[in-house]
């Protein structure tokens, strides 16, 4: 991933450039304020700053805030919206220059090798340990012994196929992970668990604060015995293969009631792989790998170790854009009846006119009674609170 | 701790902000999607994600999000339900998981449009299908914002 600042002098380009600059490739630090790219170049690590659109003055002054920061080292590129300021701009000490418009594969074209090239010029001629390593074929748990062993202050950002976390160490000990909605020892079991990650140490200064309040030591010996026991485990899950779809003779809606069951038919309704079903759910691994067991156990799962061909099922969905439709033409009633007839009278026929309504929309497909009665209890206990 | 997280498709931006205001919502900072956090108690936390119906952006966040979601909310107004649109990407996820969340609806509107309808229908919403439920809302009203987050979490059946 790659971490952009963009310098923003038209708002109108704000849009554009967040949803064209995005995660999991781009990661964008985006403001109108000079004072606050500096910050931004200061305290994140930026690849590359982007000065949208630029005006020769404005370059210029960034470079120089740049010169005096000590920060002059990262490539800047103006994007110029005419011939005269791409002239202008050309003059100064910037990586490249784009104008705008510009097809999007010509853009990231010119991106991409303003940010290769610093990648590589950052690896190679740093006479210092890198700022930054990609260690794509070590595990976390390498990383975290690493980082520990040698007491750094590092952010540890791993992708694996678009799922996304992040480990915060100060001084060797771990004070924060996260893993989308997930925090500290539930995201740090999701993570250490994913295969094929890329992941990439950042050696910075870190102030998160310590929200794990457990010993590094601990924590790690914890996750390794976790890794090996859901590994063992692993390997017993039916005949240890590592994809798995739902059967075509079940009905998810058989498992309406238990919610881990119905989202692992879910998911492997074309197939999926094990680790992915760990990424995707927010539940335990241990009790992911125990539904699924049972899953296997009932035939509702089946596993490619079986030797069963894996049919690319494409199941019959039922459209929510019923809904809408029928809720447009609703309305359009509704309204027509206000219209046209006293509302005495279009109150008597509701009945009859909203039952055309009732069981179509989301058909059966729909689950219902997801939650469980206690939870729900909480949340309307809370909300009658307020 | 158990987290239930939801999805807010708006139509505008003051929608979900107007809902919410009943609400002690904290922001989620790390997340690049709009999200807000709501604790129930230390063992129960609420998740609401928030778009707009005109942005695709946040793909891959979705992406990750969608089998998690208990609910999806779609938020219009009386006026402009006729131009709701769900943006492509949400509406192909919406599809492929089709069943594992609930549908609401809720469409804001003052008091007297309301007059057409039977009053079980103003209290408890309208019946879309099996687990999906339209409700009306009226924005000036504070009890009316809570007595929707109320309904909202109601088992449907």
């Amino acid at each position: 991933m790659f971490e952009i600042a963009v310098y923003l002098l038209d708002e109108k380009y704000r849009r554009e450039i967040l949803s064209s600059l995005i995660l999991p490739q781009y990661l964008v630090h985006l403001s109108s304020d000079i004072k606050e790219v500096l910050s931004f170049c200061e305290t994140d690590l930026i690849d590359v700053i982007l000065v949208w659109p630029a005006k020769k003055q404005l370059v210029s002054n960034l470079l120089d805030l740049l010169r005096k920061h000590q920060q002059d080292y990262l490539p800047v590129i103006p994007v110029v919206r005419n011939h005269e300021d791409f002239h202008a701009v050309s003059t100064l000490a910037i990586a490249n220059v784009i104008q705008i418009p510009l097809p999007r594969k010509e853009f990231f074209s010119i991106l991409n090798t303003v940010l290769d090239a610093k990648h590589a010029g950052d690896m190679a001629a740093s006479p210092f340990p890198p700022l930054e390593e990609s260690i794509e074929k070590t595990s976390l748990l390498e990383a975290l012994d690493i980082s520990h062993n040698n007491e750094n202050n590092a952010l540890i950002s791993i992708n694996a196929a678009g799922h996304i976390g992040r480990v915060y160490i100060r001084k060797g000990q771990i004070v924060r992970a996260n893993f989308r909605a997930l925090e500290g020892m539930d995201a740090l079991r999701k993570l250490v668990i994913l295969q094929n990650i890329d992941l990439t140490i950042h050696y910075t200064e870190v102030d998160e604060e310590d929200l794990l309040g457990i010993e590094t030591g601990e924590i790690l010996s914890e996750l390794t015995s976790y890794s090996q026991e859901l590994h063992t485990l692993m390997k017993k899950l039916d005949s240890g293969g590592e994809t798995y779809r739902t059967s075509e003779n079940i009905d998810p809606d058989s498992y309406r009631k238990d919610k881990m069951k119905r989202t692992i038919l879910s998911l492997c309704r074309d197939s999926e792989t094990i680790f992915n079903t760990f990424a995707v759910m927010n539940q335990e691994n241990l009790q992911i790998l125990k539904s699924m067991q049972e899953l296997l156990d009932k035939g509702a799962l089946i596993s490619s170790a079986a030797g069963l061909p894996l049919i690319q099922e494409k199941k019959k969905k039922n459209s929510l854009k019923t809904l809408f439709r029928r809720l447009e033409r609703f309305w359009q009633k509704e309204k027509q009846k206000e219209e046209e007839l006293p509302p005495e009278k279009a109150s008597s026929q509701d009945t009859e006119d909203l039952s055309e309504f009732m069981p179509e929309i989301a058909g059966k497909n729909v689950r219902i009674g997801k939650l469980d009665q206690s939870t729900i209890n909480k949340i309307q206990n809370f909300l009658a609170e307020l | 701790m158990k987290i239930i997280e939801s999805l807010f498709i708006e139509q505008n931006d003051d929608m979900f902000a107007g809902l919410s205001e009943v609400l002690p919502l904290a922001p989620l900072p790390d997340s690049k999607l709009p999200a807000f956090r709501l604790e129930i108690d230390p063992e129960l936390v609420l998740i609401f994600y928030k778009i707009d119906t005109d942005t695709n952006l946040y793909p891959e966040i979705l992406e990750n999000i969608f089998p998690h979601l208990e609910r999806i909310v779609l938020l219009t107004s009386a006026e402009d339900i006729d131009n709701f649109k769900i943006p492509a990407f949400v509406l192909q996820k919406m599809e492929e998981y089709s069943g594992s969340f609930t549908a609401v609806v809720v469409i804001s509107l003052n008091d007297d449009s309301r007059r057409g309808l039977k009053e079980p229908y103003v209290d408890k919403g309208l019946f879309l299908g099996e687990g999906s439920h339209l409700f009306f809302w009226n924005p000036q009203q504070r009890d009316d914002s809570l007595r929707i987050w109320k309904k909202m979490w109601e088992k449907f059946i």
